[in-house]
């Protein structure tokens, strides 16, 4: 699989099937970010080198409060638009005049949430209504680019399930480009200069069996 | 301190620099280099060094000047007090403020802001060194920041400056020809339309003298737009398989 760099505005192809930012004027194609151009047989991928997170309906993000309303609590989600988690979607009923939001979810409580829904408002509406959300309270808490975020996953997870499996930690990968760390600190610290790596190398094709090694030979990456 | 106008500024067909009339002086371009900003460039322009960051899209404040339907693009556009033979005043001036304007006004023709609404996008532009031509520099870097931003875009913007110094059409003024000498045209395209999105004039031409300079500068532009597409490649052509 060929990949090569695109630049805005250059030309992909006429009558092709594309997948990723481009622009069309009449047949012909164009890229209208500064990416990388996968050629396969079917279509032609772009893949960002760079950019924010925009929130999707079901994406599972790591967030913060960083304000409370009269019935909502406004998440910090990593990208231009807040996440608003308002207090039907909170996991239990609550009684708004009797309890304190504050006590609830303090400001700065950390959350694995669900983007409910996104729509015309640009406002993500966020739920703690969903089985794999998780108020996190210990661990570490790192920040990536979120286009690299398929890459730390890896292919049928084969990237984040060798890590979880080789350095012995719980590693949660959240859409917008967070990355939650917990188990031994060691292990944390040393688990954020391979993250660290992947990222750095991300456009690299076989990956995962290089930093296996590494792992398995427990060196620091440059 | 002030250099004095010169007698000259071609001898033989010869600037004061040593360049010919339609040569432009030395450019080094290099995309990604500050770490905390989403996207950078940092342009060398003969003795111009500019350096520029681009931040967001990101949430706007004060919220009022929100769009629903688009980004607004801010540009900033200052000289550091160093840049200059006598020191700069810092803060922003009738000139910078002016400049900011029409950069952001050329730039706001190539980026697709409907796609993020509500939002900024910031772009920043210190000039280090200033050697004349600083807008059309100043362009050419911001639009190599956006697009290592990954922020979405038709296409890159070219610029280049022509004007007249000593009856002649020259191409790429520097100061002292910038100064001295009779007009000076900098003009920005959009290289893959051919759409003009900035066009200024100091001094005076005549119609025919303008059309010359118009094309000189336009096809300076192309030349200036070959050397970022290069500065683009070269930020990952190198581990690349495929270099270009």
């Amino acid at each position: 699989m060929e990949r090569k760099v695109i630049l805005p505005g250059e030309f992909i192809g006429k009558n092709v099937k594309v997948q990723g930012p481009f622009y069309k004027i009449q047949d012909s194609y164009y890229s209208s970010i500064y990416g990388l151009l996968e050629d396969n047989q079917n279509y032609k991928k772009i893949i960002p080198l760079a950019g924010k997170y925009i929130p999707r309906p079901g994406d599972l993000v790591i967030g913060y409060v960083k304000d409370i309303e009269f019935s909502n609590w406004i998440f910090d989600i990593n990208s231009p638009y807040i996440g608003i988690l308002p207090v039907e979607e909170f996991s239990r009923p609550v009684d708004l005049p009797k309890e304190d939001l504050r006590k609830l979810l303090p400001l700065g409580t950390v959350a694995y949430i669900l983007v409910k829904e996104f729509g015309r408002e640009r406002k993500a509406i966020l739920s703690l209504k969903d089985k794999r959300v998780k108020i996190l309270k210990k661990g570490r808490i790192i920040e990536i680019p979120p286009v690299k975020v398929p890459r730390i996953i890896g292919k049928k997870s084969s990237m984040i399930k060798m890590l979880k499996e080789k350095l012995k930690i719980s590693i949660i990968v959240a859409q917008n480009g967070r990355i939650w760390l917990n188990g031994n600190v060691d292990d944390v610290l040393y688990a954020e200069k391979i993250i660290n790596y992947i990222v750095k190398y991300a456009h690299i094709s076989g990956l995962t069996d290089k930093v296996k090694e590494i792992i398995e030979r427990r060196e620091i990456p440059e | 301190m002030k250099l004095g106008k010169p007698e000259r500024m071609i001898i033989n067909g010869r600037r004061l620099d040593g360049r010919g009339l339609y040569e432009l002086r030395p450019i080094k371009m290099k995309v990604g280099v500050l770490k905390n900003a989403d996207g950078s460039s940092y342009l060398e322009w003969g003795g111009n060094k500019i350096l520029c960051a681009v931040h967001g899209p990101r949430e706007l404040h004060p919220k009022h000047l929100a769009r629903p339907d688009k980004a607004i693009l801010r540009c900033i556009y200052s000289m550091a007090t160093f840049s200059v033979k006598e020191r700069k005043k810092p803060g922003p001036d009738r000139r910078s403020i002016e400049l900011s304007k029409v950069i952001r006004e050329a730039l706001e023709n190539v980026v697709f802001l409907h796609l993020f609404p509500q939002t900024v996008i910031d772009v920043y532009i210190k000039v280090l060194q200033s050697d004349g031509g600083t807008r059309c520099a100043s362009i050419v870097a911001a639009s190599l920041a956006l697009a290592d931003a990954g922020i979405p875009m038709k296409d890159l913007v070219a610029a280049c400056a022509a004007g007249k110094v000593d009856g002649q059409i020259v191409l790429d003024l520097f100061e002292i020809e910038d100064n001295y000498g009779e007009a000076d045209l900098p003009v920005a395209i959009v290289p893959k339309t051919g759409e003009i999105v900035l066009l200024q004039m100091d001094g005076n031409m005549t119609r025919e003298e303008f059309e010359k300079a118009l094309e000189l500068a336009i096809s300076g532009a192309l030349k200036v737009y070959e050397l970022q597409k290069k500065a683009l490649y070269e930020k990952y052509g190198a581990s690349y398989e495929t270099k270009r």
